[in-house]
């Protein structure tokens, strides 16, 4: 039997480890983001990471089934490992927060799970970080997860990134003008996330007669850039929805620019991607040199239903390793102690110890009983810039930097690390 | 100004490929494939050229290991990577067909329990027997397809059809066709949405290229 066990060090397909210097990156970006999202007054969610298969389904529905990772309780109920955070807020909000005043503003720092080939830093397992704004339907919910989605990035040291962002109501208009039954939507929706242009016009072919709405739908491709392009989207279509997306786009852009942040974004109305929950704006984000987007997000006005009373809201999921690449070459260095001291002085002097590290000093102390000599190495080895050797009274006697002195622990413990 | 990197298929689309990207100034192109260096910076013309399997195109291209790629529309839809195809280019054109020995392509074939399927395109083989009700064995091979009724590997097979000689020397009959297909060019999604600008001014010029010929065609 022994032959058929993998080596112990054995990983299966699609999940990794992160140690030392990779793990400090990756806790210290979120730790930014923990700040910041906090910052503006978003409070942590933390939904199970795997719940019944139906539940899930009901919200993230058809489009993220293959990728679901599914697994047979004893009782032979299929649960599921989450494959999105937004539909596990949807349901806590729809099931468990309805009386509750809005907006609800949540953040989630969260593995999850999709049964894909790893790409880009995206593993089967992979870290995602949100925010989800529920009960506003207006255009300024929409600039504050945007708003939000660049300073997270521009935290993370990113300088060259952008947004593209899009409506799902001018697609939805088009084709409803151009009476496309469900299947044909999905053909034409299908080439247009390709922008496969001849594709499209033969899909389109037997439509051709509809004139205006025909052309429309083949100039979509060609809707990306800048706040100007909202006024060829706009010559489009006359439909109501048309109308009401762009509209609710120029707003967007009002707010946007008047906070200075218009430069990261682009319009892009020529595709339909994104879950298949979105119901108005969805984005994403790229980095340059980075083949896959960093983060996707919009808005979902409909989703909550599914689970309860009807909420409006908005939110954006970064992925944070594929963030962490774009951020090659950050300092990928680990938290180094403040402060050694040797086993004697951390016997002797615990609650200076203790008090050193509540100020905010990082304190290591001696578990091996090592020499003076081999401490020095050790700090040296380490980049640890200040080691303790011995204590008397109130004073303890210091070597930095090649200088040996004694100092009181007040001292120490005034001044900052 | 960093490169456009383009990920050009070996094989016979790279004659027609590389001709267009000399007519859009690469002087280098053409060399590449009796130079056997697969990967070339032309600085002049604004291009890092790599040289790679036809299957393997698409999976530059959607990994932005290449911005952007010309590949056959059969090997696309077979691998059905993530990435933008905004132009056909009007070569390399051909059918992904069904074919039989004549004596099976004479019988109700699809009325047999299985049937063994040799192909280089599982997962286009797949699908099309599957949609239709068909119980298939799909053998998955590298190469030399048409060989395999006649070695006893398989009943059927499915591959191009360039000019059915191929098929013919080999006593099989086309009984239907998957899809057609021609080379086109596809854009990494990420480069498409940062260089827009550069890569818009690609298309543009390729699709003047196209029309230019159309007219003399």
């Amino acid at each position: 039997m022994a032959a058929h066990r993998p080596f112990v060090g054995a990983l299966p397909y699609g999940v990794r480890d992160l140690f030392l210097e990779e793990a400090a990156r990756l806790t210290s970006l979120e730790d930014t983001w923990r700040r910041l999202f906090q910052a503006w007054g978003y409070s942590p969610i933390v939904p199970p990471t795997y719940e019944h298969y139906e539940v899930l389904l009901l919200g993230s529905g058809v489009e993220l089934e293959e990728q679901v990772f599914r697994v047979l309780d004893r009782e032979g109920s299929i649960l599921a490992l989450r494959s999105d955070l937004t539909t596990q807020v949807a349901r806590i909000v729809g099931t468990k927060l309805h009386n509750h005043p809005l907006p609800l503003r949540f953040y989630y720092l969260a593995n999850v799970f999709r049964y894909e080939e790893p790409q880009a830093g995206r593993q089967r397992e992979f870290r995602q970080a949100g925010v989800e704004l529920i009960g506003a339907p207006g255009p300024e919910a929409d600039a504050e997860v945007l708003s939000l989605t660049i300073e997270a990035l521009r935290r993370a040291g990113l300088r060259e990134f952008q947004l593209n962002v899009g409506h799902l109501g001018l697609f939805h208009a088009l084709a409803s003008e151009a009476g496309l039954g469900p299947s044909e939507a999905e053909a034409v929706r299908a080439c247009l996330n390709r922008k496969d242009v001849p594709g499209l016009a033969e899909v389109l072919g037997r439509q051709a007669e509809n004139g205006a709405p025909y052309r429309a739908l083949l100039t979509l491709p060609e809707l990306c850039g800048g706040p100007e392009i909202l006024d060829r989207a706009a010559s489009l279509s006359s439909h109501p929805s048309a109308r009401a997306s762009i509209q609710r786009l120029r707003a967007i852009h009002q707010v946007l620019a008047s906070r200075d942040l218009a430069g990261h974004v682009i319009f892009d109305l020529g595709e339909t991607r994104g879950m298949g929950y979105y119901t108005g704006i969805a984005f994403e984000g790229f980095a340059p040199g980075l083949g896959f987007p960093i983060c996707s997000g919009g808005r979902y006005d409909e989703l909550i239903s599914r689970y309860g009373p009807s909420r409006p809201a908005v939110g954006v999921a970064l992925v944070t390793e594929r963030v962490l690449l774009a951020m090659d070459g950050a300092d990928a260095s680990l938290a180094r102690p403040d402060l050694l001291v040797t086993a004697p002085v951390a016997r002797s002097c615990w609650r200076e110890i203790e008090r050193l590290r509540e100020s905010g000093w990082r304190v290591e102390a001696d578990v091996l009983d090592m020499s003076e000599e081999d401490l020095c190495r050790i700090a040296a080895a380490r980049g640890i810039p200040c080691l303790a050797l011995s204590a008397e009274g109130d004073r303890v006697r210091l070597l930095e930097q090649g200088v040996e002195q004694w100092v009181p622990w007040q001292v120490l413990m005034e001044g900052r690390p | 100004m960093s490169l456009l990197w383009v990920a050009l298929p070996k094989g016979r689309l790279f004659e027609p490929a590389a001709a267009l990207f000399s007519r859009l100034g690469s002087r280098v192109v053409g060399g590449l494939a009796t130079s056997r260096q697969l990967l070339h910076e032309d600085r002049e013309a604004g291009f890092g050229f790599v040289l790679v399997k036809p299957m393997d195109v698409p999976i530059y291209v959607e990994y932005g290991a290449a911005d952007l790629g010309i590949v056959g529309q059969d090997a696309l839809r077979e691998l059905g990577r993530d990435v933008y195809e905004p132009l056909r280019l009007g070569f390399g054109r051909c059918r992904l067909v069904v074919a039989a020995p004549a004596s099976l392509a004479a019988e109700d074939w699809s009325r047999r329990p299985t049937l063994r399927v040799a192909t280089r395109y599982p997962r286009l083989a797949r699908q099309h027997f599957l949609a239709r009700g068909l119980s298939v064995e799909i053998v998955a091979l590298a190469g030399s397809v048409e060989l395999a009724p006649r070695a006893g590997l398989a009943d059927l097979i499915v591959d191009v059809a360039d000019s059915g000689h191929t098929l013919a020397a080999n006593g099989l009959r086309e009984i239907e066709t998957i899809l057609t297909s021609q080379a086109c060019l596809i854009v990494n999604r990420a480069s498409h949405k940062v260089r827009l600008a550069e890569i818009n001014s690609v298309l543009r010029r390729i699709q003047d290229l196209l029309d230019a010929n159309a007219m003399t065609d």
